[in-house]
C-alpha cells in the first residue's frame, strides 16, 4: 500500500471516519488497529521484527523506571549524609547500571537491523578477503528482505529508550501505547524520526476533527504527490538513463544527472514526507519536520540541517553530543592543542564526533562501500569547512569580498549545491569506481553544447515532458522561495477569495491526474527512501 | 447550534458545488484523452437503443463485430445488436452479457464459440480487454468484469478501468486541448454495433478443409467452458434461447466443430456452424472477394452472411419485432 496509491487514500479515509467516529476514549486504541493494519498490508506482515523492538524497548524502560524509582527513593533517604563528592560516586555507580540496561536493549535492536540490513554486506566482504588470500573458506551470508520502516522505528524507539535512560523522559507504562507510538503509520514508510515528547501525547490524546486542520492535511498530501509524481518520477527517467549508461553519457551529462539525481531524491523523499505529515494532520497530529528547503543551504552543515532534519537531530542528540562531550574527546581536544595549536585544538572535540555521525548518516543509507564512501566524503566536507570557516572568511575580507549581499549568498547556495550534487554521484552510480570514473569524464570531457539542441533529449523524456519537467521544477523553486521569506503557501491561499482558491485546487489535482507519472508501469510502491 | 447548522450547509453546498466542477473537468479530460476506437463506439452505442426493443444479441469477438450486420437482417423483421470486440474473453463477454440484460429482453443471444479453445492471456490482451470495457458504463457488471483481470493481471488497477483517465492521461501530448473539441462516446451506433470492414484479402481454402482427418478433438479451456456454462444458466434463467454459432474462416477444422458441437449437446443448445459445406454452398462466399483476412469477413461477405443469417434465424426461432 503506498502512499500515493488509491488504497492509502480509502484506507486514510477508513481511518479517519473510525478515528473520529470511536469514543473520545478509545481514538488511540482505534489508531493502535489501524497502524497494524496499515503494516500488516504495506509490509508484507514482517509483524514480528516491529513486535521485539516494542516488547524490548517497553521492557528495558520498564526495567528503567524501576530502577530510577528505587533510587530516587533510596538516594532520597542518605542524600542528607552524603558529601558532593559521595552523591558524585552514588550518581556515576547507578548510571553504570542503568547503562548496562541501555547497551542490552541497543545492542538487541542495532543487532537485529545490523544483521538484516548489513549482515549480506559483511559477509560477502569477508568471503572476498578470505578469496583473496585463497584460504578456501567462506562464512555464509544472507541476504534478508527489510521490514518496513525498520530503520525508522528502530532509531524512534532508542530515542526514546535513551530519553528515559538520562530521566529526561517518563516511560509509558502501556504496551499498547508504547506499540502505538512505535507505529504510527504515515510514518512507517520514511520517516520521519520523530521523538516521545513531541508526538506521543498527540497519538495519545482524543483529537477532535478539525475541518480547516483536514483541509490544510490534504493540500499538503496533494503538494507532496506534486513533488513525487510529477517531478521525481518524471526525473527519474533521466537519472536512470544517465547513471545506467554511464559510459554513453559522460562529461556534462553526468553533472545533468547529478543534478536532476538532487531534484528527483528531494521530490521523492520530500513527497512522501509532505503526504505523512498531511496524513497526521488530518488525524490531528503534528510531524515533526524533515526538509527546510535544503537546496537552498549556503554550507554543508546548514544543509544538513534542512535535509532529513530529524536524522541529523537523532545523531546529533544521541551520538554527537555525548561524543563531543566525553571525557575521552576532552582529552583528545587538549593534546590536539599541543600538536596543531590553538585554532585546530579547540575545534578538535567537535571535528571527531562530526566526522564520526556523518560516517553513520552514510552507513545508515545503506549496506555497500559507496555509503561508506558518501559518509567519508561529507565527514570530510563537515571537517574542511569548520577548519577552513575562519581562515577562508580572512581570506574574503582581505580580498575585499562583499559577503552580506544576494551575491555572495547565491554562490554559496549554488557552491553548496555543486558539491552536495557530487555527493548525490557515489550514491546513485552502481558503485565506487563508477562514480570516480563518471567524475573524472565531467571533469575531462565537460561540453556545454549538449545542453542545447537535442542533447537534453536523449533519455527518453521527450519535449513536452522536458516542460513539463522544467515548469515543475520553477513552481517547487518558487515555493521553496515564497517559504524562505516566511510565506505560509496555505496560509496565504486560505485567506484567498473562494473561486481563486477553487480555481488552484483543481489545477493541482488535474496535474497530478493528467502530468503525474503513475499506470500501468510504473510501481508507486518505490518511494527511494523506503528502501533505507 | 443554529450557527454550527448553517456552517455545516454552507460547507455541504460548496463540496457539492465543487464536485461538480470536479466532474465536469474530469468527464472533459477523459473525452480528450480517450483512445478513439470505433469498437468502443459500437459498444457504448449500445445505451441509445431504446429499452427492450432488440431481439437478437450477438456475443463475442471480432468476427462477430466485422461479419454480422444488424442493419442487413432488419429485412427478415427482427432487431438486434453485435455487442462484440476483439479477441473478447468469455469472462467478459458474460458479464457484458449481463449487464446487457438490464437494458434489454432478447429472444435469441447468439454466442462467438470459437474462444472456447483457448486459455485467454489477461496480462497480454490488455489492449482488447479494455476495448470492450471502456464502452461499458459504470455498473457491478462492469466492477465484476474488471475483478477478474485485474485479478488476472496485478498491475492492472480497477480505477484505471472504470474512470478511463487515470489509464490514458499519458496521451496528453497527443491532444491538442482547447483547439479540438472532445469527442463524447457516441450514443448511438447506427450499424447496431457492426464495424464493417472495406478491404479484401482474397483468401483460398486449406487443403482438406473442413475434412474428418481423424484427428483428437481438441481440449475446451476450463474457464473459457465455465463462462459459457454461465452464460447459458443466465440465459435460461430469463428465459432466451442460445445459439453458438461459428461464422466462416479459413483456419478452422472440422475437429474443432465436432468438439463445439459436443459441448452444445451436452449443454443442450444449438450449434450452428457456417462452414460446413452445405452451408458454405447456400451461403455463396467468394474467397477471392469476401474475406477482410483470414478470420474475418469484409464488407461484401458479411452482407452475404447476414441475409442468409436473418432467414436462417426468423425461420428457426421465430424472432418477432418489438
Amino acid at each position: 500500500m503506498s502512499f500515493t496509491s488509491v488504497e492509502f487514500i480509502i484506507f486514510l479515509i477508513l481511518v479517519m471516519m473510525v478515528y473520529f467516529l470511536t469514543p473520545k476514549r478509545y481514538r488511540w486504541v482505534a489508531l493502535f488497529v489501524a497502524n497494524y493494519v496499515f503494516y500488516y498490508f504495506a509490509g508484507g506482515g514482517y509483524f514480528l521484527y516491529l513486535i521485539l523492538t516494542t516488547l524490548s524497548i517497553y521492557g528495558a524502560t520498564m526495567v528503567l523506571d524501576q530502577m530510577i524509582g528505587q533510587n530516587k527513593r533510596a538516594f532520597a533517604q542518605v542524600k542528607d549524609e552524603l558529601d558532593r563528592e559521595q552523591k558524585k560516586l552514588w550518581k556515576a555507580n547507578f548510571t553504570k547500571k542503568k547503562k548496562k540496561v541501555l547497551l542490552a536493549a541497543v545492542l538487541f535492536n542495532f543487532g537485529i537491523l545490523a544483521v538484516l540490513k548489513y549482515s549480506g554486506f559483511v559477509g560477502s566482504n569477508i568471503n572476498a578477503v578470505f578469496s583473496g588470500l585463497s584460504l578456501g573458506i567462506s562464512v555464509p551470508t544472507y541476504d534478508f528482505l527489510l521490514p518496513l520502516g525498520i530503520s525508522f522505528y528502530t532509531f524512534q524507539s532508542i530515542g526514546y529508550l535513551i530519553d528515559v535512560y538520562r530521566e529526561k523522559q517518563v516511560p509509558e507504562r502501556n504496551l499498547a501505547k508504547v506499540a502505538l507510538f512505535l507505529s504510527f503509520f504515515p510514518q512507517m514508510v520514511q520517516g520521519p524520526i520523530s521523538r516521545f515528547s513531541q508526538l506521543a501525547e498527540q497519538l495519545y490524546r482524543p483529537n477532535a476533527f478539525s475541518y480547516d486542520r483536514a483541509k490544510f492535511g490534504v493540500q499538503l498530501m496533494v503538494w507532496g504527490a506534486f513533488k513525487k509524481l510529477v517531478i521525481a518520477d518524471r526525473a527519474r527517467v533521466i537519472v536512470d538513463a544517465i547513471f545506467g549508461f554511464p559510459e554513453t553519457f559522460t562529461g556534462t551529462y553526468v553533472a545533468v544527472g547529478a543534478l536532476v539525481y538532487c531534484v528527483q531524491l528531494y521530490g521523492d523523499f520530500s513527497g512522501g514526507i509532505d503526504i505523512a505529515t498531511g496524513a497526521a494532520q488530518i488525524l490531528g497530529i503534528d510531524l515533526e519536520k524533515n526538509f527546510e528547503r535544503p537546496y537552498l543551504a549556503t554550507s554543508i552543515p546548514d544543509f544538513w540541517r534542512r535535509w532529513h532534519i530529524t536524522l541529523g537531530a537523532w545523531f546529533r542528540d544521541y551520538v554527537f553530543y555525548p561524543l563531543s562531550l566525553s571525557k575521552f574527546s576532552t582529552k583528545m581536544g587538549k593534546k590536539a592543542r599541543k600538536v596543531f595549536g590553538n585554532y585546530v585544538g579547540k575545534l578538535f572535540p567537535v571535528l571527531i564526533p562530526q566526522f564520526i555521525i556523518f560516517f553513520l548518516i552514510g552507513v545508515w543509507h545503506g549496506a555497500e562501500w559507496k555509503y561508506i564512501a558518501f559518509g567519508f566524503y561529507n565527514g570530510t566536507l563537515i571537517v574542511l569547512g569548520i577548519l577552513l570557516e575562519q581562515p577562508l572568511s580572512q581570506l574574503a575580507d582581505k580580498l575585499g569580498i562583499k559577503r552580506q549581499c544576494f551575491s555572495w549568498h547565491l554562490w554559496q547556495i549554488l557552491r553548496t549545491l555543486a558539491l552536495v550534487a557530487v555527493g548525490k554521484i557515489i550514491t546513485r552510480a552502481a558503485g565506487i569506481g563508477q562514480s570516480v570514473s563518471m567524475l573524472k569524464s565531467m571533469v575531462e570531457s565537460w561540453d556545454t553544447s549538449i545542453l542545447f539542441g537535442d542533447g537534453l533529449l536523449q533519455f527518453g523524456l521527450d519535449v513536452q515532458d522536458m516542460w513539463v519537467l522544467t515548469i515543475a521544477i520553477l513552481v517547487l523553486l518558487a515555493v521553496s522561495i515564497m517559504q524562505e521569506t516566511g510565506i505560509s503557501i496555505r496560509t496565504t491561499l486560505a485567506k484567498q477569495n473562494i473561486l481563486f482558491r477553487w480555481v488552484i485546487y483543481l489545477i493541482a489535482i488535474f496535474t497530478l491526474f493528467i502530468f503525474g507519472v503513475y499506470g500501468l508501469e510504473y510501481d508507486a510502491s518505490d518511494f527511494i527512501y523506503r528502501g533505507f | 447550534m443554529k450557527e454550527k447548522t448553517i456552517n455545516f450547509l454552507k460547507i455541504a453546498v460548496r463540496w457539492v458545488l465543487f464536485f461538480a466542477i470536479f466532474a465536469m473537468i474530469f468527464t472533459y479530460c477523459s473525452d480528450m484523452v480517450r483512445r478513439q476506437d470505433d469498437e468502443v463506439d459500437a459498444i457504448y452505442g449500445f445505451y441509445g437503443e431504446e429499452e427492450n426493443t432488440i431481439d437478437a444479441l450477438f456475443m463475442g469477438s471480432s468476427p462477430y463485430l466485422r461479419g454480422i450486420s444488424p442493419n442487413t437482417m432488419e429485412a427478415n423483421g427482427f432487431t438486434s445488436y453485435v455487442r462484440a470486440s476483439a479477441l473478447q474473453p468469455p469472462s467478459v463477454t458474460y458479464h457484458l452479457l449481463a449487464e446487457s440484460l438490464e437494458y434489454q429482453s432478447p429472444e435469441l443471444v447468439v454466442l462467438f464459440p470459437d474462444n472456447i479453445f483457448t486459455e485467454y492471456d489477461y496480462v497480454e490482451r490488455e489492449g482488447d480487454l479494455r476495448r470492450a470495457l471502456d464502452g461499458m458504463k459504470i455498473s457491478s457488471h462492469k466492477i465484476k468484469a474488471v475483478s477478474v483481470i485485474t485479478e488476472a493481471d496485478e498491475r492492472q488497477s480497477m480505477l484505471s478501468y472504470l474512470f478511463p483517465l487515470f489509464r490514458y492521461h499519458d496521451r496528453w501530448k497527443e491532444v491538442e486541448w482547447g483547439v479540438t473539441e472532445p469527442e463524447p462516446l457516441p450514443v448511438i451506433s447506427e450499424t447496431d454495433g457492426n464495424v464493417p470492414l472495406p478491404d479484401t484479402a482474397p483468401q483460398e481454402y486449406p487443403e482438406n478443409f473442413m475434412e474428418d482427418m481423424g484427428e483428437a478433438l481438441p481440449e475446451l479451456d476450463a474457464e473459457s467452458a465455465y463462462y459459457f456454462a454461465k452464460i447459458i444458466d443466465l440465459c435460461a434463467e430469463n428465459d432466451i434461447e442460445v445459439l453458438l454459432l461459428h461464422l466462416p474462416k479459413m483456419s478452422w477444422s472440422y475437429a474443432q466443430s465436432e468438439a463445439i458441437a459436443n459441448f452444445a449437446e451436452e449443454m443442450g443448445i444449438d450449434y450452428l456452424d457456417m462452414d460446413v459445406e452445405e452451408i458454405r454452398n447456400q451461403l455463396n462466399l467468394d474467397p477471392q472477394v469476401d474475406y477482410y483476412d483470414q478470420g474475418h469477413m469484409n464488407t461484401t461477405g458479411s452482407i452475404k452472411i447476414s441475409e442468409w443469417l436473418g432467414e436462417y434465424l426468423t425461420s428457426a426461432y421465430q424472432l418477432h419485432e418489438k
